[in-house]
């Protein structure tokens, strides 16, 4: 075992190995009692657990790499023959086994809870989040010993999440070249291909650029030189970087006619992505509550389509009265059925302010059932009466305060 | 066994070493000279640190072991994983790098020390511990610059016993500004001024001079005289 840490004790790598699977582990958590995990989800995981890890990984290796280059090390003698990419290559393999490692143990927990989920793996997705994971470690090694000093590890620290924040917050422009993607994809979207492709050649040349500029500056050149070979050694790396985010490719892609799987209730026909067919009985029993509370079919709703239908620009001859319905992988369904029912966005702000906001209390009516607000004394059926005869004029936003609930007994 | 021949090297455009000339032999021998002489900077061309100007080393296949003046091991690291990461720095197979340094330990006489942590060695046990991370590769060279500095009286008598115990079976050359450690450790020595090497013979030829003996030992008096001339 002593082999596999030395020559340093086994704080240097079962610490940072031990962070990771807690980073990793606490963030995928409460994906592993979902009923309906989704494969191109828990294949991102590869990736987007990198925020944590990818850190801690970074600054692991530049502290090994401080600890291993400083200066005035006894074993840093120019004629060595181990000395430069020899050294570099053994720490790397170490560091790189044990963090990468920790890195795919804490994420197969999901993996196996995503086992009969839906859709399939994709390798290519989990190949670019180990590999940036690799890039990481190599880069925040070179860094340690280029500048073999404590002062330069806080530093790794700080910009790589400073980076990784930054490259989260700029949304798709920097997903080609930041390992996290600022949105993770859903059912009927997959990652790019040339995306794919190209953070996969991106990673490979960051890793192998610092290890050749580890390597170099292991060997104590001459500062000027240390500088040249930077600079020569990043040069790739950053022209790829420059390249992708001038012309930046698509993030992700979705089939232009996902199959379907459809029903119909009460005039209305719901749709769920056939990968989600299971969930067609799920989608029903979550919206005809409304529609009973409504009483008839809205006028404004036709059909309740899943949202991994819709990725593709849709057909408005097929679109209209849609409304989308969000089928999250861990049971919930989520839709604007109620509020689009109960014409909460029909009208503008001051209309609905001058009615009593009414619109909100029948939006609340049909999600709950109960009737309170403006609404209050009223009972169900009588509520469905309204709802009936004045309906046209809620979503035309022609009501009048005479027009409002009781007015009439008033 | 190591033949240097008019060596010159320096620091950009300023010379240091001048065109030295030096025959090395199996045993100590002691590099003298006063601050500023060179030492440093011929161990550096020695060690190939320093790339020289002109001249040069006939090495053969002579293999170095380099202690420097200043160095450091990790603090905490285990003293045998620090030496036995030199022999393997230093080309040792890593199935052999253990055994190499727990030779090299119990040569410098630190073998109960091997599972401690470097940062509570004693000055002395760090200074022996780093005459054995350049020993645990078994060189054939071993240069020491400045080995006995810093040290107590009690510590450079040890590290003076052992590097003469080393030199029994090997070339050292040992950089030094102490005379003493010459008197007590050196077969031979060499003198080192003004980027030449004015002196090349025993510790016994260097004491044969003249001098206010009531004074000063045989070996400073025939030391300054030398550097008189």
């Amino acid at each position: 075992m002593r082999r596999t840490w030395w020559p340093l004790g086994p704080a240097s790598v079962l610490v940072p190995a031990g962070a990771i699977v807690v980073a990793v582990l606490a963030m995928t958590w409460p994906r592993l009692d979902w009923p309906y995990p989704l494969w191109v989800q828990t294949s991102a995981q590869f990736h987007q657990q990198f925020t944590w890890a990818g850190m801690i990984a970074a600054t692991w290796a530049c502290w090994y790499a401080t600890v291993m280059h400083a200066k005035d090390r006894i074993w840093l003698r120019p004629n060595a023959p181990r000395l430069g990419a020899p050294a570099v290559v053994r720490h790397l393999t170490m560091l790189v086994g044990w963090f990468v490692g920790a890195y795919l143990v804490a994420l197969v927990p999901v993996t196996l809870s995503t086992l009969g989920g839906i859709g399939t793996p994709d390798p290519l997705v989990m190949l670019s989040g180990v590999l940036a994971m690799v890039a990481a470690t190599a880069l925040g090694y070179a860094l340690g010993a280029v500048v073999p000093s404590a002062v330069v590890v806080p530093l790794v620290a700080i910009g790589f999440y400073a980076l990784l924040v930054g490259g989260s917050a700029n949304g798709e422009r920097l997903a080609v070249v930041a390992p996290v993607l600022n949105l993770e994809p859903e059912l009927g979207q997959r990652e790019s291909l040339p995306l794919l492709v190209f953070r996969v050649a991106l990673f490979i040349v960051v890793a192998v650029a610092a290890i050749v500029l580890a390597g170099r500056a292991a060997t104590r050149v001459q500062p000027w030189r240390a500088a040249v070979d930077a600079a020569v050694c990043l040069a790739v790396p950053a022209a790829l970087v420059a390249a992708a985010l001038i012309r930046p490719p698509v993030v992700f892609v979705a089939d232009a006619h996902p199959p379907a799987s459809c029903t119909e209730k009460r005039g209305i026909r719901y749709c769920v992505h056939a990968e989600n067919r299971a969930r067609l009985g799920d989608l029903v029993r979550a919206v005809d509550p409304i529609i009973v509370r409504f009483g008839t079919k809205p006028a404004n709703i036709d059909q309740v389509w899943d949202q991994a239908l819709t990725f593709r620009p849709i057909d408005m001859e097929n679109a209209r009265g849609l409304e989308i319905a969000w089928l999250e992988p861990d049971g919930a369904i989520e839709s604007g059925v109620a509020t689009t029912a109960a014409g909460i966005y029909a009208c503008d702000d001051e209309y609905t302010t001058r009615l009593g906001l009414i619109t909100g209390d029948i939006d609340h009516y049909l999600t709950t059932g109960v009737l309170d607000g403006t609404l209050a004394g009223l009972s169900a059926p009588e509520m469905r009466q309204w709802l009936a005869k004045h309906q046209n004029q809620l979503y035309a936003c022609t009501l009048t305060p005479n027009d409002l609930p009781g007015a009439e007994a008033r | 066994m190591l033949k240097i021949e008019g060596i010159v090297a320096g620091y950009g455009r300023r010379k240091v070493l001048r065109g030295v000339n030096w025959d090395l032999r199996p045993g100590v021998t002691g590099l003298l000279g006063p601050n500023g002489a060179g030492k440093t900077t011929l161990l550096s061309v020695l060690v190939g640190l320093l790339k020289p100007k002109a001249g040069s080393i006939a090495v053969g296949d002579v293999r170095f072991g380099f202690v420097p003046q200043r160095f450091t091991m990790a603090g905490g690291m285990r003293l045998l994983d620090a030496i036995s990461y030199t022999a393997w720095i230093n080309g040792v197979a890593r199935h052999d790098c253990d055994a190499a340094a727990s030779r090299a330990l119990a040569a410098v006489d630190l073998s109960d020390k091997a599972d401690e942590r470097v940062k509570t060695l004693s000055g002395g046990q760090r200074q022996r511990a780093g005459i054995a991370a350049g020993l645990a590769h078994e060189p054939d060279v071993l240069v020491l610059d400045e080995p006995t500095v810093g040290l107590d009286a009690g510590q450079r008598w040890r590290v003076r016993d052992l590097i003469a115990s080393i030199g029994r079976t090997r070339l050292v050359i040992v950089s030094t500004h102490l005379l003493e450690d010459v008197s007590h450790m050196c077969d031979r020595v060499g003198v080192l001024t003004g980027g030449r090497l004015v002196f090349d013979g025993t510790v016994s030829e260097l004491e044969a001079s003249d001098g206010p003996r009531e004074r000063r030992s045989p070996i400073e008096a025939g030391y300054e005289r030398l550097l008189e001339e």
